[in-house]
């Protein structure tokens, strides 16, 4: 892509007008970002697209995509001093010496906790979608109306049906595994093959049907498990199950920006694409009382320039589109674009992930499993559907899997052949649990600007006072009781249990993160 | 999520059902800011829906001249 990047960066001002205009502005190259570059591009209006951090083209920019985990430096794990220096993300499910270079670094990026927040960043072409946790699960009629039928947040202004077919078009061509289920609160969608289970995952989903009525399915997730000509014409190829996948994935096996719509958007021939553009704020003419573009700073050169355009889609993530519509003063909005109300940056809200547990199954010592599956299972929501039936608000779904352990921490062999034929035996099955919950959206859960901090390109730092109420306790609560009911029902044992108390904006859960490093330690 | 949410009430919410701005009709949100409520379903491929929807939207009123 390098072909459309914008090299007139040392010029800036001295273009006129004219070369800066286009049909479209989409700030942010993310998951969203992306597909409005793709749609805007393919409805042929000239786009710019612009990215506050690096470039990073498909296959030419995942530096760690086919190594081993012996051939890196430290056997894939972050240093002491790595994460001395990078307290916040380090903490980010994935990260790790072979996917860190897609995260930012804590101290370039700073912001402001009045309650501890881990906001996690990934500043570069393609955003977080590169090391996204692919899970595609749509929401059902219960989500989009739950805040009118229990008196929370607001009403959404669509259901269901305004969105299905829009998930279709979505599923259909970034490639979405999953099995037809028709389960209410999970309606089903355009799916390629789903994953397999495993023998204690196909075990545990009769149990928790046959005793609670609850379903286990494979996850939905944004992987090819069989191409379609749709995904030939983006140059992606069947998902080739390496469990690899935040490196950056060479057969552009999961969906990313990069792997799909930024280069589905390039072969327009409409698109341009400005990496180190840090977005300060939109542009309002007050005379036509409308947009008409957004002041850029120059990350590299620090320069400020103007960009103009009849549409501007803001998909600088969640809350850096709180931050860049705050800043977005004018006579007309002194408090934001569009903040006549006052209430942007209020009723921030988040999943929940403090919950998780896992248990040893005995038996079953004569199978294994095939592949690194790439992807998990689900356990859809149960809870306050149809009617508020728990004593909190919300719901959660429970993603969940099933693995063969190592016996590296139980042996007792000693060192020398005896240990290195301990090491060739798996050890018993396990399976773990983590849940990921809705919580409830609040006016004093929110952001605003530092009137007096700024970062070094002078954009004002931005504070998140966002916190766990009781609603989310209660919430944990629950899960650790049904999950754990769950489990013994399924004769597990040595049922471990967890709430972590960490806060993040989203990705799944950091006990997974480990899980999932202990299986690799065992694959590799 | 959320800050910029949607809703169908201008005094309540910042975005109407298109993720288009209350008051700044050309602007468009259709990240996690716009979200109402989190939902317990991952939220990814909600935002890529609502945003091909909207960019179908804003490009149908642009030509009609209405942004």
């Amino acid at each position: 892509m390098n072909d459309v990047l914008v090299n007139d960066s040392k010029n800036i001002n001295t273009n006129g007008k004219a070369t800066h205009t286009y049909d479209a502005i989409v700030v942010g190259s993310g998951i969203s970002g992306g597909w409005a570059a793709k749609e805007l591009c393919d409805k042929g209006l000239k786009t710019l697209v612009l990215e506050r951090g690096r470039d990073v083209q498909h296959l030419k920019d995942y530096p760690t995509m086919n190594l081993r985990r012996w051939e890196l430096p430290h056997s894939g794990s972050i240093t002491l001093q790595q994460k001395v220096n990078n307290p916040l993300i380090s903490k980010a499910a994935g990260y790790d010496e072979a996917t860190q270079h897609f995260f930012v670094k804590d101290e370039e990026h700073p912001y402001i906790q009045e309650k501890p927040f881990d906001w996690i960043r990934g500043y570069q072409v393609g955003g977080k979608s590169l090391t996204w946790g692919r899970s595609c699960q749509r929401w059902s009629d219960w989500d989009f109306s739950a805040p009118l039928r229990y008196g929370y947040a607001v009403d959404w202004p669509v259901r269901y049906n305004d969105i299905a077919p829009w998930y279709s078009y979505v599923e259909q061509f970034i490639g979405v595994c999953g099995s037809r289920e028709n389960i209410e609160s999970m309606p089903d969608g355009e799916f390629l093959p789903p994953m397999e289970f495993n023998c204690v995952e196909e075990h545990f989903k009769k149990v928790i049907w046959d005793q609670y009525q609850r379903n286990y399915i494979p996850g939905r997730l944004a992987h090819i498990t069989e191409p379609k000509e749709i995904h030939g014409q983006q140059g992606r190829a069947q998902c080739q199950n390496r469990d690899l996948c935040m490196r950056g994935c060479p057969f552009g096996g999961y969906f990313s920006s990069n792997a799909s719509t930024l280069p589905w958007a390039n072969r327009t021939g409409n698109l341009t694409l400005r990496p180190h553009s840090v977005v300060h704020s939109v542009i309002y003419d007050e005379q036509k009382q409308k947009a008409t573009g957004v002041r850029v700073i120059d990350a590299l050169t620090k320069e400020t320039t103007e960009y103009f355009a009849d549409i501007i889609f803001i998909n600088a993530s969640a809350l850096n589109t709180n931050l860049i519509l705050l800043n977005s003063t004018s006579t007309r909005f002194p408090n934001g674009l569009g903040n006549d109300n006052g209430l942007m940056g209020k009723y921030i809200c988040f999943h929940n992930y403090r919950g998780s547990m896992n248990a040893t199954f005995e038996g079953m010592e004569d199978q294994y499993y095939k592949v690194r599956r790439a992807t998990e299972c689900v356990i859809p929501n149960f809870r306050n559907l149809k009617k508020l039936e728990a004593d909190f608000l919300g719901g959660y779904v429970i993603f969940s899997g099933g693995y063969r352990s190592n016996k590296i921490y139980s042996t007792a062999a000693g060192i020398g052949a005896a240990f290195k034929e301990e090491l060739s035996e798996p050890g018993a099955w396990g399976m773990y649990m983590y849940m990921q919950g809705e919580t409830i959206p609040k006016a004093s859960n929110h952001v605003r600007l530092s009137d007096t901090e700024k970062d070094r390109f002078g954009m004002p730092l931005l504070i998140t006072s966002v916190g766990y109420d009781e609603n989310d306790d209660k919430m944990v609560h629950d899960f650790l009781e049904q999950g754990q009911a769950m489990f013994k029902s399924a004769g597990g044992v040595n049922i471990q249990v967890n709430d972590s108390r960490s806060h993040r904006d989203w990705i799944f859960m950091r006990w997974v993160a480990y899980a999932w490093d202990m299986i690799l330690k065992l694959r590799c | 999520m959320g800050g910029i949410r949607m809703g169908h009430d201008p005094q309540t919410s910042l975005l109407n059902k298109w993720n288009q701005l209350h008051h700044c009709k050309n602007v468009f949100v259709t990240d996690g800011a716009c979200m109402t409520s989190t939902g317990n379903q991952s939220p990814s491929i909600l935002y890529m829906a609502l945003t091909a929807r909207a960019v179908n939207y804003a490009v149908t009123q642009l030509k009609k001249g209405e942004l």
